[in-house]
């Protein structure tokens, strides 16, 4: 028995379905060449730098502004119960009027309240802020938002500075078979000089530790670092590794 | 709610993910390199005589010019000429002052930019010769270390070299390699002989080991020291016949053992350095293969073999004895190669150059040394197992323009050196070099003609 002759209709739908399922599986493995084009060249992408220096501050948002309410709507009171009026007009105009201003004083507390309490609300806000900025550190800061060109030249500034340093670097034959390494802790002025030095990391061995120091003293002034380098530099200083 | 709880994982995980990479900071770290080597300078005074007479002077001389050689060769130093000393070592103690009455005064070596001084001092008593030596550290004031050695006089070189092999130690943590010997087969002018010589690292003490009175070659030495092995063309009175056997000789006791004589040139012995093993090269008309003997047994089998007429040759164990290294014709031309120490994974490790022979290990296993050929000579290189860089050591110049042949390179015991065969003279002679192609000495300069040398392992 032919099972195929029976079931036409499901068989046609069978094919259906694989063709559109290969012509799917095509797409999804072709689709990322097409956009992932290799060859490229270098796109230099915006990148967020974070100050990796100084402490971070925590990104607070703004307080909640607290605007005063705009005046309340008219309102229309239609008396409960709809009278014809009587002879005595005068007199219910005046009783509505009355309520009216009975209403809008209920009314203006209301906001008062509201308005205290809001303030209140501010008041504690502030209060919260000024604490917190006194624990620096547990926050992340706003950073600065570098593009490619500027990430490149930082990069090319510390290669210069390796290199500059790596011409005085000089040790024994007897104490380079040590293979020690140390760490040494630099902070420069804004035209080079070392302001500050001190080991990081010491190698254990006094006279290698002291290489090191006399290296950095030697290779002073540095190149003078680019602007946005000089305070983070100058306060904060930078690891030299000897050898790496 | 399936679809809030799996958006409320995400986001937690995400969260998760990122948090570290939030709060993370750091320095600025930049690596400044390798360091660019100087040497330090040596003040190295005359030794002191603490016994008088010609013999004694005689000895004192020895002591001393073995001993400045040596610091000079050990690349370590430079040597402060004496004319610039301001104190007179004669009238100072070993010692330095205040601590011991009458002893020198640091600062007198400080002034003139000493880094390192060594005093020492000599006496002979009997058939003995004693030598007290001190070596500090000037810039810090501080003795680096102090010791008496005591030795025949006919060992007064060795005495030298001890202490020096110590200066060393005390200063990188591995000794030298100045009380260590070369071996080398060497034939002397006019004559077709070659025999087996030991000598010191520096040529001094030069004494024949072999006297079969023909051709002796391929020398090599086991892994203490106490033996060297060769290959010497010796008649068989049964066959009436020459064959070139692998014979293991023991130096103590002069004692010559007969390890193969398979039909054939049995040569270059390659010593297991921690098992009762090794290596050689059986070559025949067909082909040359590499072997496998069990000392204690003496029973011997092909280890690596290459198809007819292919040539594997010069089996060179690694420092650890898990690898070998030898030559190979298998590729077409001779290359070096490596493999398991049971034959098995032979990778070709030079692809570079027409001709690579004799490969030698550093001691570390990161590197061998090796013979190119290049246009028309050889050359030494080293070539780096992990990066495949290939150095090259040597470039010489014959008397008549041409370039000359350096061959059969061989690593000294702690690696700070490389001896090499080279012709640049018109005889061939023994020189050394560092591994990074610098400090080049001659070691020997005579008219003999020197081949296949070998370093010695550490013999102390």
């Amino acid at each position: 028995m032919n099972t195929l002759a029976h079931h036409p209709d499901s068989f046609q739908r069978f094919i259906l379905f694989s063709i559109v399922a290969h012509i799917g599986l095509v797409i999804f493995l072709k689709l990322p060449t097409l956009i992932f084009t290799p060859g490229e060249d270098i796109i230099i992408k915006k990148a967020i730098r974070v100050d990796i220096v100084a402490l971070p501050e925590k990104e607070v948002a703004p307080p909640p502004k607290v605007t005063t309410s705009s005046p309340p709507p008219k309102v229309n009171v239609r008396p409960k119960t709809q009278k014809r009026p009587k002879p005595n007009v005068k007199k219910a105009q005046q009783e509505a009027l009355k309520k009216l201003q009975m209403m809008s004083a209920v009314d203006k507390i209301k906001q008062q309240l509201e308005q205290e309490e809001a303030n209140k609300r501010a008041q504690e806000y502030e209060k919260k802020i000024q604490q917190e900025k006194k624990y620096a550190g547990n926050v992340i800061t706003k950073g600065t938002h570098l593009d490619g060109l500027d990430q490149l030249s930082m990069n090319e500034y510390y290669a210069q500075l390796e290199e500059h340093i790596h011409n005085y670097w000089f040790l024994p034959q007897w104490l380079d078979e040590l293979n020690l390494r140390a760490q040494a802790l630099v902070q420069i002025e804004s035209d080079g000089h070392v302001v500050a030095k001190q080991l990081y990391l010491s190698s254990g061995n006094s006279v290698f530790d002291e290489t090191v120091l006399k290296t950095i003293e030697k290779a002073s002034p540095f190149p003078p670092p680019p602007d946005r380098l000089k305070s983070v530099l100058k306060n904060n200083g930078f690891v030299l590794n000897f050898p790496n | 709610m399936k679809k809030q709880l799996i958006l409320n994982m995400s986001l937690y995980l995400f969260t998760l993910l990122m948090t570290p990479m939030a709060f993370s900071q750091g320095k600025i770290y930049i690596d400044v390199g390798q360091a660019k080597i100087k040497k330090s300078l040596l003040a190295l005074p005359p030794l002191q005589a603490y016994t008088s007479g010609t013999e004694s002077l005689k000895l004192g001389q020895t002591l001393f010019s073995t001993l400045n050689n040596d610091m000079v060769v050990s690349n370590f130093f430079t040597l402060i000429k004496p004319d610039a000393f301001l104190e007179d070592t004669r009238k100072v103690g070993l010692r330095p002052a205040p601590g011991t009455p009458g002893g020198f005064n640091f600062s007198n070596w400080s002034s003139i930019g000493t880094e390192f001084l060594i005093r020492a001092g000599y006496r002979i008593i009997n058939n003995n010769i004693e030598l007290e030596t001190y070596l500090y550290y000037v810039p810090q004031s501080k003795l680096v270390f102090g010791k008496s050695y005591k030795a025949d006089k006919a060992s007064v070189r060795k005495l030298a070299h001890k202490f020096a092999d110590d200066v060393l130690e005390a200063l990188t943590g591995k000794k030298g390699m100045f009380t260590s010997k070369i071996v080398v087969a060497v034939k002397k002018p006019g004559s077709k002989i070659k025999e087996i010589y030991i000598m010191d690292w520096d040529g001094e003490n030069s004494n024949q080991v072999t006297n079969f009175k023909g051709i002796t070659i391929t020398p090599s030495w086991n892994n203490d020291g106490t033996k060297v092995a060769f290959t010497n063309f010796a008649y068989h009175k049964k066959t009436k016949k020459r064959n070139a056997d692998l014979f293991l000789y023991e130096l103590k006791t002069a004692k010559t053992w007969l390890l193969s004589h398979r039909q054939g040139v049995n040569s270059g012995a390659s010593f297991h350095p921690k098992l009762n093993q090794m290596l050689f090269t059986v070559s025949n008309s067909h082909s040359s293969d590499i072997f496998r003997m069990d000392l204690k047994t003496e029973r011997a089998k092909a280890l690596i073999r290459g198809r007819r007429n292919t040539i594997n040759v010069e089996p060179a164990y690694s420092p650890d004895g898990s690898k070998i290294a030898f030559s190979s014709t298998r590729s077409g031309q001779p290359m070096i190669y490596t493999a398991n120490a049971n034959g098995t994974n032979i990778k070709r490790v030079t692809f570079a150059g027409r001709y690579n022979s004799t490969p030698s290990w550093s001691p570390d296993g990161k590197k061998i040394a090796f013979a190119g050929h290049i246009k028309s000579h050889f050359d030494i290189y080293t070539i780096d197992i992990a990066s495949n860089k290939i150095t090259p050591l040597t470039a010489a110049y014959k008397k008549n323009g041409k370039r000359a042949n350096n061959e059969s390179p061989s690593y000294s015991p702690d690696g700070r050196f490389i001896l090499f065969t080279s012709d640049r003279t018109g005889k061939t002679q023994l020189y050394i070099i560092s591994p990074d192609g610098t400090n080049e000495r001659q070691i020997t300069n005579d008219n003999n003609h020197y081949s296949e040398a070998r370093w010695s392992p550490f013999l102390d």
